[in-house]
């Protein structure tokens, strides 16, 4: 997959690159947010709250006079870590069930093709805002209920490239020689998968992300002093009219990540596409 | 075809069972019960265990379920606990404003996305290619909540153009009292009040449909029989009206259908930022308080709703491209 | 131009500044669970009650009884209390009100079957009885001091909600000012005025009231100029800039409700009454009230309200003193034994939950109190979940430290009856003290004002010594309208009486 050309047309991606570039920056943060952070998160200063961008708080001090820039960067690593950790289980769910699917085929592939119909029946707001209920609110709960909303995506893909992959004539060569199926799946299968897997992966971290926000708005999200981007937002939101700074800079932090993730997955999906219109 | 339409349909009802199984057992594991909010902090122990005998709820799981699917099965979804109506009567309700919001969502994601996707796609990688790339992104990347409230701020507190919040008189009564002597002015108040939430919901799917537009396009401009009607020398723009858009609209028009699930999700949150009377805020009352027949109701209603727009997103689909295999 | 101008003015507006009814938009955060007065568990139920109905008394801003459609009353025995009621009066279908109608709401509010969220204050009550069509006597099990307090639930017709049954919810029929003309459930309700109030037909011919949930949108809607008026609860941290802007009016006073940490004493950390002190000592109330509620709320000390006849301030109150806490903490056997910042005690750290209800000014004080708490050596942990989730944890034992409020509270009683006895209904955290059950059982029985106040008192003393809440603030009530609103009287209540005679002068 890594081959010279697909990095070759990924780096001549304008989008890629920038997407790729804001991705990078985040994590960055993310990883090394306690270092980068001028301020302990938690550190309150009465005295000093509502306080403007300035010298000493480049983006402010929120209501409990904590500096912004110190919890959107510890945010950072919250909302990454639920955005990651969901994709991940997504990921591992789809993968697992669409291989049964595509591979076994007959009942099982019906089965899960159906189960992935009710999923996509719900809108994945009100799926995930029940299971969140369900668990009760904390970082743990929506990394959880988002990975099991954003599955089906993975299944889908993966159940469709076992079934192209089952059309070609060596496969067949190869059951004949009797490989077994988990081997034949992870030395065939997933290698060709990984690709489009990629993509939806890099666009599902954008979700991800702006899902938490939206849990965090119905209150039901990661719970304080841990700071997320949704939890900063929807706070900030709070006092939009004495102190606009508090909810601009973590709904920035939210769209800039968001868009490099869609700018990345778009890259990506130019790449490996091989009619590579761009 | 019809072959195809009947297996669809048929399939349709294990899905719909899996979703009332999923929604039934779900809400009856979220922690906290209808008669603890019923009687409040006040109430007494002996209070609770009468109202929750009497709203059948200390029988067992699979027979509080299989008599809720006995009487869903004959169209009884029975009763709200809170508000005492019929589940079936709330939903129909407020389907009207939510649908209201959702058709003008698409509306505007239509025309707003078309003309940005396909400039984008023509004039592909120069500056206004980026720029409506990103204007397109930018969209789908902010928190819904924040750009609704930020929009009321804007055009109804600084503007004062538009309404700031609720249905008023809701387009559809005001577009049907026109033929029993209704106004315009009521239809134009109906607009008004609709259009910042409409654009709220809208805002993530304009961004995706521009995205698909343009590529969409671009794929088509690449093909052989564009080309030629190129190298024939026909006007470029003609070439983009007659040829390219129309080929390309197929797989748009696909997702804009497709988008009706989001739309659905959308609402939870914008009808409530926007006090709109709809199904989404309906759901989110009816899960704060435990309302379970109405959480039932109504999730499996948008369920099934998303279900079947799908699946005639699929036919028409299927219709309109005969090359398409049957999965 | 000019003359071009008026002209269109005196053509377009002014037909309609003729014929138009006087409208009045009020806010609601949710809307009303029903409009039976008797099953309202909702503040948005109250307030439809206080339109649409009338009950035997009112109670005024002083949350002093006042004739409503009682005449007047007297306690014949220490027993039986006699009320004789006003005539003419009609319901808004026209049936005359009578003392059946009395009956018949006193014994379905006792009436178990029938489900009323507050029949716990009413139970008292033994039978009701007409003497004549204008007379009622209500015969009581005990002496029952609050009683009176309470009498102001909304009297419904005996006729028409018998027959309605459960749907007298939806068709409400009272005698008050307004009636219900239309109610779209979960977003508006529209009344009308009624023409034919007993007290005087309301100078405001409709009141239209729209549901939205969200605090800010609220507010927004009010400052846009699409809705007159809106109450509590409204986002403190505004208050100030709309003083200072002007254009709206802001009435305040301090409701009837406190808002305090509900302290589990059946977990043992929390049974050692030192521990409950050194948190009472750390929770800064002042700083509470000031950062969080910008003085909205003020810093409590019991449950006796300010402003109220039975308000004393003799009572144990706890200033923030860091030093103190630590001292009553490493006395209860609370010390940092493995230097982890965290005091421990038999192998076991100094670990408590802190929990809320879904609410973001609620959540900032469980944040405060967490940082504060730490600075102790305590381990505090904050989660803020649903309300069903989390009053049904409360209410099985299932806490350590609860932040909730109490409101409505028209009597003492009311406060600390269910609260606080050892058997009480709404002792959740298990809190038995000898003294205070002899003394609120006192407190019912005993007629005379001055010596209730006397008992009340007292428990406050054990209660605030004791240590089973950690009062935090007295609630406040807000009301923003517009300057065009003339006439409306705020009540710590929340009340929406006065609409009855306010004007819009637009």
């Amino acid at each position: 997959m890594a081959s010279v050309k697909f990095w070759r047309s990924l780096l001549r991606h304008a989008g890629a690159v920038v997407g790729g570039a804001i991705v990078i920056v985040v994590v960055a943060i993310a990883l090394f947010a306690p270092i980068l952070a001028p301020y302990n998160f938690d550190q309150r200063n009465i005295r000093e709250r509502f306080q403007p961008p300035s010298r000493e708080h480049l983006l402010g001090t929120d209501n409990f006079g904590r500096d912004t820039l110190s919890r959107i960067f510890v945010g950072a690593r919250v909302s990454l870590q639920v955005a990651v950790l969901s994709v991940g289980m997504a990921a591992l769910i789809g993968v697992v069930l669409g291989a049964l699917a595509g591979y076994l085929g007959g009942l099982v592939d019906l089965i899960v093709m159906r189960v992935v119909d009710i999923f996509l029946a719900f809108p994945p707001i009100l799926l995930a805002l029940m299971l969140v209920a369900v668990l009760s609110p904390s970082a743990f709960s929506v990394t959880v209920a988002l990975g099991l909303v954003y599955w089906t995506a993975y299944a889908r893909v993966i159940r469709s490239s076992i079934l192209a992959w089952r059309q070609e004539e060596f496969v067949e060569a190869s059951r004949a020689l009797g490989a077994n199926w988990p081997r034949t799946l992870f030395r065939h299968v997933l290698p060709n998968a990984v690709g489009p897997m990629i993509v939806v992966a890099s666009v599902g971290m954008g979700s991800a992300v702006t899902a938490e926000a939206a849990l965090s708005f119905l209150g039901l999200g990661v719970q304080p002093p841990t700071p997320s981007w949704g939890s900063i937002l929807n706070t900030g939101l709070q006092f939009l009219r004495q102190a606009p700074y508090l909810s601009t800079f973590p709904g920035a932090a939210i769209m800039i990540t968001v868009l490099g993730f869609n700018l990345l997955g778009d890259g990506l999906r130019d790449a490996l596409d091989p009619r590579g219109t761009t | 075809m019809l072959q195809y339409a009947l297996r669809r349909l048929l399939l349709f009802v294990p899905v719909v069972f899996g979703v009332l199984c999923i929604v039934f057992f779900t809400v009856r594991l979220v922690p906290g019960d209808p008669a603890t909010v019923l009687l409040g902090p006040e109430g007494t122990d002996e209070d609770r265990a009468r109202i929750t005998r009497l709203l059948g709820l200390d029988r067992p799981l699979p027979v509080q379920f299989g008599i809720y699917l006995w009487n869903a099965l004959q169209g009884d979804f029975g009763r709200s606990i809170f508000l005492g109506s019929s589940v079936r009567s709330l939903v129909l309700d407020r389907l009207p404003a939510t649908l209201e919001l959702a058709l003008l969502a698409m509306f505007l994601t239509v025309v707003i996305a078309l003309p940005l996707g396909m400039i984008a796609a023509v004039r592909s990688n120069t500056l206004i290619d980026y720029g409506a790339t990103l204007l397109a992104l930018l969209g789908v990347s902010m928190p819904l909540f924040w750009f609704g409230v930020l929009a009321i701020l804007v055009f109804s507190l600084r503007l004062e153009w538009l309404p700031s919040f609720g249905r008023d008189p809701g387009l559809f009564p005001a577009v049907g009292a026109l033929f029993s002597g209704g106004s315009l002015a009521d239809v134009w108040q109906a607009l008004r009040h609709a259009f910042l939430p409409s654009l709220t919901l809208a805002f993530g799917a304009i961004a995706l449909v521009a995205r698909l537009v343009r590529s969409s396009m671009l794929e088509v401009l690449n093909l052989d029989y564009v080309r030629t009607a190129r190298s024939k020398g026909l006007a470029e723009r003609l070439v983009v009206n007659k040829h390219a858009f129309r080929n390309a609209l197929l797989p748009v028009i696909t997702v804009v259908g497709l988008q009706f699930g989001t739309l659905m999700g959308g609402a939870v949150i914008t009808e409530t930022i926007f006090a709109w009377p709809g199904l989404g805020r309906l759901v989110v009352n009816a899960i704060s308080q435990r309302d379970f027949p109405v959480i039932q109701g109504s999730v499996v209603f948008i369920a099934v709703a998303v279900s079947v727009v799908n699946l005639l997103v699929d036919l028409s689909y299927a219709v309109i491209n005969p090359k398409i295999r049957y999965g | 131009m000019r003359h071009t101008l008026a002209l269109f003015a005196l053509v377009f507006l002014f037909p309609f500044a003729l014929g138009q009814e006087t409208v009045l938009r009020a806010g609601l955060d949710v809307d009303a669970g029903t409009m039976d007065p008797r099953l309202a568990r909702d503040t948005s139920a109250e307030r439809m009650q206080d339109l649409i109905y009338n009950g035997l008394i009112r109670l005024d801003p002083q949350v002093v009884p006042q004739p409503d459609l009682a005449l007047s009353w007297e306690f014949t025995s220490d027993t039986t209390l006699v009320v004789n009621l006003r005539s003419g009066v009609v319901f808004h279908n026209g049936q005359p009100f009578t003392a059946e109608d009395v009956v018949y709401t006193y014994t379905t509010l006792i009436d178990e079957n029938f489900g009323s969220p507050r029949r716990s204050l009413y139970t008292p009550i033994n039978s009701v009885e007409a003497v004549d069509d204008l007379t009622v006597q209500f015969n009581l099990a005990h002496p029952y001091a609050p009683l009176l307090q309470y009498l102001d639930k909304g009297i419904v017709p005996h006729e028409a909600a018998s027959s309605l049954g459960a749907d007298f919810g939806d068709n409400p029929i009272g005698t008050g000012p307004f009636s219900l003309e239309s109610w779209e459930k979960g977003n508006r309700i529209e009344l009308v005025a009624n023409d034919q109030y007993h007290f005087g037909r309301p100078a405001i011919d409709r009141i239209s009231v729209s549901v939205i949930p969200d605090n800010n949108v609220r507010l927004l809607a009010l400052e846009s100029g699409d809705l007159d008026f809106i109450h509590s609860p409204v986002p403190p941290q505004d208050l100030e800039r709309l003083r200072a802007e002007g254009e709206l009016v802001v009435e305040q006073t301090t409701a009837l409700g406190y808002t305090y940490l509900n302290l589990n004493t059946a977990n043992p950390i929390l049974s050692d009454v030192r521990v409950r002190q050194a948190l009472a000592h750390l929770s800064d109330r002042d700083t509470i009230s000031e950062v969080i509620f910008f003085g909205m709320d003020q810093p409590g000390a019991s449950f006796l309200l300010p402003n109220t006849f039975y308000f004393s301030d003799q009572v144990t109150t706890y200033d923030y003193d860091l030093e103190r806490a630590e001292e009553l903490l490493t006395a209860a056997g609370w010390v940092d034994s493995d230097g982890d910042g965290v005091r421990d005690k038999d192998g076991q750290p100094l670990q408590l939950e802190l929990t809320t209800n879904i609410d973001p000014n609620r959540q900032q004080i469980l944040e405060f109190l967490q940082g504060e708490w730490a600075q102790a050596g305590i381990d505090a942990s904050v989660r803020v979940y649903e309300w069903p989730s989390y009053i049904g944890d409360v209410i099985a034992g299932n806490y350590d430290v609860g932040l909730i409020g109490w409101l409505l509270l028209t009597d003492p009683d009311r406060a600390t009856f269910l609260q606080f006895r050892s058997d009480g209904g709404s002792n959740y955290g298990s809190y038995a003290n000898a003294e205070v059950d002899r003394l609120l059982n006192e407190g019912r029985l005993v007629t005379d004002p001055e010596g209730r106040k006397a008992i009340y008192e007292q428990v406050a003393q054990q209660i605030t010594g004791e240590l089973p809440y950690i009062f935090l603030l007295y609630q406040g009530y807000v009301a923003l309208h517009d300057q065009a609103l003339e006439g409306y009287v705020l009540h710590p209540l929340g009340s929406w009486r006065s609409f009855e005679s306010v004007s819009l002068n637009r």
